[in-house]
């Protein structure tokens, strides 16, 4: 069966690692310039090298979104910034204005992929960014099932999809709401998130139109899981999480789940069986309702996200690992929540079982014995007698969870 | 200089053929964003009815694969008309019309530089449809170092959102309420913000009116399309726009005519890029 791409976000190096090591074939970083998070940490082009040989060492990629929408002040940028991500050995860069399409083939030999700011719904389209000379499109979240299907059949081109992650309201690249409510530009990076703001709703009498809460046109997230084997079988090339500025837990949490899922069922695709616990936890760690939106024809006020802004920050994540010593079996941890002694906790990482955990002896900085990890940061030692990997990361155990 | 309407009626065509010089239209199940939709028949009627006037198709939409077919068929018939051209945003349709030539490139917020207008250019596509999200200079920029016909938004409300999802009835089904109206409004700290449901998804509009009439000296001397959208202006209101413009009657009697609902937007405003933190 054909390899299928898992490609993960990364807003910085930490999370590009992270991305990697829980089992991303290729992650998908900013920038210095012309991204469409201006307002995120992206990488310098320093980072972008390093990123690309933490990630060349393991066989895997990184792509450079360069996908503004460009302004005639950016125009003559391009060419030397195309250049600069080629010298850092990028796989591949993410563009969307048709420009920089046509200045990367003239003065790179950088592979191109559209990006889903161009809403590329039809097999048409499709034909035109492929004789372009682009290897990979990125479809339009409103795909559906049966279309992605016939672009497939039709066109010998990489097609990559969405599987997780944040839904714009809009059809990608034609929502400027945030230019005229906020001066923040949406299509340059400056998005505000209008989406999730609420409003008083009044017909065109003026009578105010009014549920139990106010008007919105927040978006449940995509969540794609269920749907991964049929994915697979589907032809699509790649498979993409959202969030370039999501946390260092919630991509390894993300990322292992579906790496999970697609190895399970590549490795015996006769007796896969789709696991709700492991949707369970992945809705345990965005905090958001999520939907398969428009891949099976959903369109209706179930997509919707109607009872405000649910997310609370997410207490499962405890700690990260930091080092661990063999000799004497201490873990290093830096502390992401509070944990303290007693508690049942679940270890996760890349390539290992997920194993249950009581925390009994915990070592502070200094030296002493402590009862509780109440400070962020907080770098603490327990004893754990399975050797464990930098970036193993621990999370409250939940009974009704199963084992990643 | 032309002056092209986006017109809300064949009545308000009818009332401004001496006022205007170009109209226009939506393509019937092709079309987003206009204010009348006409199949093919209408148009060719249109068309041969008013043949000292420019007469141009919005064929805009984000198109389906299930479209491309009946797409096809529509560009083949529209070319056989004495139209001005076609303004698209979805890339199949440059993939399906025999004459670029006919075609403007109408991708509404990412027709914002030169460079992507003369890639266009080079394809054969001679006309754009500029971005109301760019500022005065930034035309002038492009009018300089482009060869292109451009066309300029300097009155009317903007459509500033898009979407396939039916925003207003999903959230009336969710809480159960039964209002019935075809057109509504979102308001936010005193701004209202026109939202239309349509077959193909929801289109909301800027809260305040584009009066760009103090920079209207350049654009029409230099811009070869001025662009007035009738979208919910009254007839007569807006054909005192359309004379204001043409007798230099000052903005302030425009602002007036609008209830002062009106404003600049981005022609003298740059937007942040990335916030100074």
């Amino acid at each position: 069966m054909k390899k299928i791409e898992l490609l993960a976000p990364a807003g910085d190096l930490e999370r590009l690692k992270i991305a990697i090591d829980y089992g991303a074939d290729a992650v998908y970083i900013g920038g210095p310039l012309l991204g469409l998070r201006a307002n995120a940490k992206n990488f310098t082009f320093d980072e972008i090298k390093e990123g690309c040989e933490y990630a060349h060492k393991r066989n895997k990629k990184v792509y450079v979104t360069v996908n503004i929408v460009l302004h005639n002040i950016e125009v003559k940028q391009v060419k030397e910034y195309l250049c600069n991500i080629e010298k850092c050995k990028a796989d591949a860069i993410i563009v969307s204005d048709p420009y920089i399409i046509d200045v990367a083939k003239r003065y790179t030999n950088l592979e191109i992929h559209l990006s889903t700011q161009q809403s590329v719904l039809n097999k048409e389209s499709v034909k035109f960014f492929k004789n372009e000379g682009v290897s990979r499109i990125v479809l339009a979240r409103e795909t559906t099932k049966e279309e992605i299907k016939e672009i497939i059949k039709e066109n010998a081109v990489e097609i990559e999809c969405f599987i997780h992650g944040a839904m714009c309201a809009s059809v990608s690249g034609r929502c400027v709401l945030s230019n005229y409510l906020t001066n923040r530009d949406a299509n340059r990076g400056g998005c505000s998130q209008i989406c999730r703001w609420d409003f008083d709703l009044k017909n065109s009498n003026g009578d105010i139109i009014k549920g139990d809460k106010k008007f919105t046109f927040c978006s449940k997230d995509l969540s794609m899981l269920r749907y991964i084997p049929d994915m697979i079988e589907m032809g699509i090339s790649s498979l993409k999480i959202e969030g370039r500025m999501r946390s260092v837990y919630y991509i390894a949490t993300v990322v292992s789940i579906y790496r999970k899922v697609i190895d399970q069922y590549l490795d015996d695709p006769s007796n896969y069986k789709y696991d709700e616990k492991l949707e369970m936890i992945l809705r345990n760690c965005a905090n958001r309702d999520s939907k398969t939106q428009f891949f099976d024809g959903t369109n209706d006020y179930t997509c919707g996200y109607y009872n405000g802004r649910e997310e609370i920050s997410n207490q499962d994540f405890l700690g990260i690992v930091l080092a661990y010593d063999s000799k004497t079996n201490y873990a290093t941890i830096e502390q992401r929540n509070y944990f303290e002694k007693g508690d049942l906790i679940e270890i996760f990482g890349p390539n290992m079982n997920t194993i249950d955990y009581t925390v009994n002896e915990i070592i502070g900085e200094d030296g002493s014995i402590i009862d509780v990890v109440r400070h962020p940061k907080q770098i603490v030692k327990l004893k754990i007698d399975i050797p464990l990997k930098t970036n193993c990361m621990l999370r409250k155990k939940n009974n009704s969870l199963t084992k990643l | 200089m032309k002056k092209l309407i986006i017109p809300n009626s064949i009545n308000l065509i009818d009332k401004t053929l001496i006022l205007a010089d170009a109209y226009l239209i939506g393509l019937k199940d092709f079309s987003v964003n206009m204010n009348l939709y006409l199949t093919f028949s209408e148009i060719k009627s249109l068309v041969e009815r008013l043949n000292d006037k420019k007469i141009f198709v919005a064929v805009n939409k984000n198109m389906r694969n299930g479209d491309l077919e009946e797409l096809k068929e529509q560009l083949q018939n529209l070319c056989t008309l004495n139209i001005a051209g076609i303004f698209y945003y979805d890339i199949a349709v440059y993939n399906l019309c025999s004459k670029k030539e006919k075609l403007v490139w109408s991708m509404e917020h990412a027709t914002t530089n030169y460079a992507t207008i003369n890639y266009f250019n080079n394809k054969g596509v001679k006309s754009v449809y500029l971005s109301s999200e760019i500022t005065l200079n930034e035309i002038k920029e492009i009018k300089e170092n482009s060869k292109s016909q451009l066309f300029v938004n300097v009155f009317g409300y903007l459509p500033i959102f898009l979407s396939k999802r039916y925003l207003i009835s999903n959230y009336k089904n969710y809480f159960k309420l039964t209002d019935n109206d075809s057109l509504y409004y979102m308001e936010k700290e005193g701004k209202k913000f026109p939202v239309l449901e349509t077959n193909d998804g929801t289109i909301v509009y800027n809260s305040h009116i584009l009066n760009a009439y103090d920079d209207y000296e350049y654009l029409k001397n230099n811009i070869d399309y001025t662009v007035f959208n009738s979208f919910l202006i009254q007839d007569d209101i807006f054909i005192s726009v359309l004379e204001a413009f043409d007798k230099n009657l000052g903005k302030a009697k425009i602002d007036m005519l609008l209830n002062y609902n009106t404003d600049t937007c981005f022609m003298h405003k740059e937007t942040i890029y990335r916030v100074v933190k």
